[in-house]
């Protein structure tokens, strides 16, 4: 495990299709597919207040993430911890632009915004405390070569 | 839940789906905290068939605790994300060149964005 250099950085930048793991009630594992934002530092991840992520979170904020962009060899797995940001809504990067590797349909991101502006969803804030990178997505399976 | 339609997929649509995914991300325990990686998967019946890579540290995790979570997921367009979440406990078979897992399909989280409303309520669009 590495702490978060330059090339960590640059593949956050580069990819917003992010698992986000945490545990359930009963201290099992869990996950979500989800969209995260980099806006520098932490991972940011919009979700409904009400979601059952937002009460697993605060009542464990031990976390990981695995970033995994579709059509790279590596993937990147972070361990840190993930809370819930009191008072904000938005991603810190703004709600309006979605990301370049993420295909949303006419109206999405603005109905999004819309609901964030309604405080209906709230930001979930992931912080890394070690990033190492694994074979991703695109990688040749295991046994080949 | 309110205005939040009702997304998840039937058992037939989950099977469906998982028939066409061959990579999937594992999440495992080291003590409290959660792991992830990025492993291989084959749905054989009504269970998954997940390979990890030799030295993987999520293997080990599951020697020692099994509790799992194996998470596949499609995103080509918007109306066409998918997922599940299948949690359980890995069953370690002997043989295998990979260490190779197995889990059934009897607790899980999905979801499939072709079943939300293209307009109004629940749409994820401005009305």
């Amino acid at each position: 495990m590495t702490a978060i250099g330059p090339d960590e950085d640059a593949f956050l930048q580069g990819s917003s299709r992010v698992f986000l793991l945490g545990t359930r009630t009963d201290g099992s594992p869990t996950g979500w597919p989800m969209v995260g934002l980099y806006p520098g530092g932490a991972l940011e991840f919009s979700t409904y207040a009400t979601s059952q992520k937002v009460k697993d979170f605060a009542r464990s904020p031990a976390a990981a993430c695995v970033v995994a962009p579709l059509d790279d060899e590596r993937a990147l797995v972070l361990r840190g911890s993930c809370t819930p940001v009191a008072g904000q809504h938005e991603p810190s990067t703004g709600g309006i632009n979605p990301p370049s590797d993420v295909r949303v349909a006419d109206g999405i991101a603005e109905g999004a915004r819309a609901r964030m502006q309604s405080g209906k969803r709230v930001v979930l804030r992931f912080a890394p405390e070690s990033a190492a990178f694994v074979p991703g997505w695109a990688a040749e399976e295991p046994g080949d070569g | 839940m309110g205005d939040r339609p009702d997304i998840s997929m039937t058992p037939d649509e989950i099977t469906a789906f998982l028939a066409t995914q061959h990579r999937v991300v594992v999440t495992a325990l080291d003590g409290a905290a959660p792991v992830g990686t990025v492993a291989t998967v084959r749905l054989d019946g009504n269970e998954l068939e997940v390979v990890l890579r030799a030295g993987d540290e999520v293997a080990a995790l599951l020697a020692s605790d099994d509790r799992v979570c194996v998470i596949a997921e499609q995103f080509p367009t918007y109306y066409e994300i998918k997922a599940v979440c299948a949690h359980g406990r890995a069953r370690f078979g002997a043989g295998a060149a990979d260490p190779t897992f197995r889990i059934g399909l009897d607790d899980v989280t999905t979801f499939d964005f072709g079943k939300l409303p293209r307009a109004g309520t629940g749409s994820g669009k401005s009305t």
